[in-house]
């Protein structure tokens, strides 16, 4: 593989400093996200003034409140997290296509041919300006440097690691910097009397195939710096469903109202976590537990419960209600113990998308949409319903 | 019954009407081909319910009568023999057909006609038109591959055919828009019909190279009929109210990029090799500059695609993106020479045409970059 530049982008102290951002007052304070420490939660995050205290990430509430007593605790909002992200991840968009998105506050951005460090000095720019984020960048020719110099130079931090630099910034690092290395196989090396990844540099390939076994040869290269594992830009949610097992079996031809339920349910999560689908699945599972999927694929990506219910209707009409299958029921009736709907083939909304004729509509369907969740996310589900779910609606029995 | 026709004869019908057998059936008697012996012609029909294909050949020797035969065996049969007469006799009564020919026979075993459907010919209820091939060749050409492969909007699997100042046909899958005009001086009024995408392309196969005569085409029930003399094509129509296309149409396009078809048209199939493999459309984008347009493509784990061509713009140059693959579709409709690109913005229609050719416009979508 020719000569990459690969960006680490980590938001600092991001839960907390989202809500420093909705709470300014709160600002030069130690911060702690996290629930009741009379719970029995770990911390979220927490700014660098908690961790001054020696507050960290994943340490025990109690714990935190014990080191620093007068740190403001915060019970986290991950609904507002998840739209800070997006906003940030959408500024990556504007770099570059090849994200591979980690956590919700950290990112892998490709960049290759572009000069590293000013596209990172302007990312961390765009997203200050744009949303009040302090966002540390490390730059480096793969994954693993790009991080190294993201931990390394943080908070705020800014810093690339060349290729040729690498030996040299790796030598006097503890062994556990470098990834697949957790505190046992630390604890192994110290046995061995390595405790520097320059002292494992120093080591042959054979040596790491004894000790790494059928990761020698990777360790072998991420302790020279050397890392060819590729960007996975799609590693988000692959698909998204929604299911729902009867506390008795059901006739097929009564369940459409239960369809609708379900696309409108896995529609709402699309939009919420700002995804497109390309394809729509339905799960039906008979009293005897034979249970069968049908998919269909669209030429296009979508994210409005109408495309989803007319979708998994089709299907369900096609292969449920109009087909040979066996019927369970004496009466003649074909039962049903389950019904689900899942939609996949997820992409980003902001990545590029095919505009269509009828787009007008359904730019007017999304507006509709962003106004029917938000009523229901206010009022609660019952709040609005279709027509058509009125008539013969469901209880909602037992949800899978 | 009985028949004796000329090989080839028979096996251009058997192959021609065999077009319209599907393979995937679940009616055993769809599997088959009907053949009627009338008069001094042999009568081949084969359906799938959508569409039927009928073709009538010369036969001598001809006791009436009828039956249905594998389609597939008779018409493998048929192609084997190499020259000559075949002479066939069917017993009606156990549905089975003796094949003679020079020294050799086979029996195929068939199905009673009656078991066949009826396939309508058209009542005569709607208009009617007759069409020169030449025209109605170039207007399935130019729309009928634009229609929409999803059959959750089986309006838009058709092409709609309505009278409007002469014959207007449309097609659209959403992402492309293919609107025909033909100038047409016979009582077209009142046609509005949607026409099978697949029943079209049938008919364009039938039309083949020959630009003598018409095609006279009737409506009926809900039925639209093609006669092509030794050849017909029935279709049912697609029923429903075809989108009201025009009115989504933008008006105003106040970017003109004129640019040779031929140029672009190779240059786009090019730069699409690059296009981004992970996503859905073949991106690729253009950028109109004052007098060249230039086209560029990445896939992030292949390469990148640069293409220039000469053009000249007027109006705004703009950066735009398009599947390459609506594009191209589009171009090939077009005759070669100079054509017009037309744009509003980077997201809105963009209107393709040929400067000397007002009867034709393809309007395609963008991708939104």
């Amino acid at each position: 593989m020719s000569q990459r530049t690969v960006l680490l982008c980590d938001l600092d102290a991001f839960f907390a400093a989202v809500e420093i951002l909705d709470r300014p007052e709160l600002a030069g304070k130690p911060v702690i996200v996290g629930h009741d420490p009379r719970s029995r939660g770990v911390v979220a995050t927490c700014n660098y003034e908690a961790r001054r205290y020696g507050v960290r990430s994943a340490m025990p509430m109690a714990e935190a409140v014990r080191r620093c007593p007068h740190a403001v605790i915060v019970p986290p909002r991950h609904q507002r997290y998840a739209e800070m992200s997006r906003r940030v991840m959408e500024i990556y968009a504007r770099f570059t296509p090849l994200i591979e998105p980690v956590s919700v506050d950290e990112a892998y951005l490709d960049v290759t041919g572009r000069p590293g460090l000013r596209v990172a000095a302007a990312i961390k720019r765009a997203v200050l300006q744009e949303t009040g984020l302090v966002v540390s960048v490390g730059v480096g020719p793969n994954k693993f440097l790009a991080k190294l110099a993201c931990d390394l130079s943080k908070p705020d931090g800014l810093r690339e690691i060349r290729a040729d630099q690498a030996r040299a910034v790796l030598a006097p690092l503890p062994v556990d910097r470098l990834p697949g290395i957790g505190p046992k196989t630390a604890a192994r090396l110290r046995d061995l009397g390595i405790e520097t990844a320059g002292e494992l540099q120093r080591r042959p390939l054979q040596w790491f195939n004894a000790v790494f076994g059928s990761r020698g040869p990777l360790m072998y290269r991420l302790a020279r710096g050397e890392d060819d594992r590729p960007l996975q830009p799609q590693s988000r949610a692959k698909s998204l469903s929604d299911e729902i097992t009867f506390d008795r079996d059901r006739p097929a031809a009564a369940l459409l109202p239960v369809l609708l339920a379900c696309s409108e349910q896995v529609g709402r999560r699309l939009r919420q976590g700002g995804c497109l689908a390309h394809t729509v699945t339905i799960k039906v599972r008979f009293p005897s537990f034979v249970t069968i999927t049908r998919s269909r694929t669209l030429p296009y990506s979508f994210d409005d419960d109408a495309t989803i219910y007319r979708t998994a209707r089709e299907l369900y009409e096609t292969h449920i209600l109009n087909t040979d299958l066996p019927v369970d029921d004496p009466t003649g009736r074909r039962l049903i113990r389950l019904l689900g709907v899942q939609v996949s083939g997820l992409v980003d909304r902001s990545a590029p998308r095919q505009t269509t004729l009828f787009d007008p509509e359904s730019r007017q369907r999304q507006r509709l949409h962003q106004v029917i969740d938000d009523v229901r996310r206010r009022f609660g589900e019952r709040a609005l319903v279709r027509g058509r779910r009125l008539h013969g609606r469901p209880r909602r029995p037992s949800h899978a | 019954m009985r028949f004796v026709v000329d090989r080839e004869a028979l096996a251009w019908g058997l192959q021609t009407s065999g077009r319209a057998v599907s393979s995937r059936t679940t009616l055993p008697v769809l599997t088959g081909i009907l053949l009627e012996a009338r008069g001094n012609e042999l009568i081949i029909t084969g359906t799938d319910l959508e569409i039927a294909i009928r073709t009538r050949l010369p036969a001598s020797d001809v006791q009436e009568g009828a039956v249905v035969l594998p389609a597939r065996y008779l018409s493998e049969y048929a192609r084997r023999i190499p020259f000559g007469q075949i002479t066939v006799e069917v017993d009606t009564g156990l549905n089975q057909a003796r094949l003679r020919w020079e020294r050799s026979e086979y029996v195929i075993h068939g199905f009673p006609a009656a078991d066949f459907p009826a396939v309508a010919a058209g009542d005569g209820s709607g208009p009617s038109l007759s069409l020169p091939r030449p025209l109605l060749r170039r207007m399935i050409q130019q729309t009928a591959f634009a229609v929409s492969a999803d059959e959750t909007r089986p309006t838009l699997t058709g092409v709609h055919l309505a009278a409007a100042d002469g014959l207007r046909a449309i097609a659209t899958d959403g992402f492309r828009v293919a609107i025909h005009r033909a100038g047409y001086d016979g009582a077209a009024g009142g046609l509005d019909a949607i026409v099978p995408g697949r029943a079209l392309n049938e008919l364009a196969r039938l039309l083949g190279s020959d630009d003598d005569g018409a095609v006279d085409v009737r409506f009926g029930g809900s039925q639209i009929h093609f006669d092509l003399g030794d050849a017909q094509l029935s279709s049912r129509l697609i029923e429903g109210q075809y989108p009201n296309v025009l009115d989504l149409l933008p008006q105003e396009y106040p970017t003109r990029l004129r640019v040779d078809r031929d140029a672009l048209l190779e240059a786009a199939e090019r730069a699409s090799l690059m296009s981004d493999s992970r996503l859905a459309s073949r991106l690729i984008v253009l950028e109109l500059e004052p007098e060249r347009l230039v086209i560029t493509s990445q896939d992030p784990e292949v390469g990148q695609a640069y293409e220039e061509i000469p053009a000249e713009l007027d109006g705004q140059g703009l950066r735009i993106g398009l599947n390459a693959r609506y594009l191209t579709d589009g171009l090939r409709a077009l005759e070669a020479g100079e054509i017009d690109l037309e744009f509003i913005d980077p997201v809105k229609a963009v209107r393709i045409s040929s400067p000397a050719d007002d009867s034709y416009r393809y309007i395609v979508f963008p991708v939104r970059i």
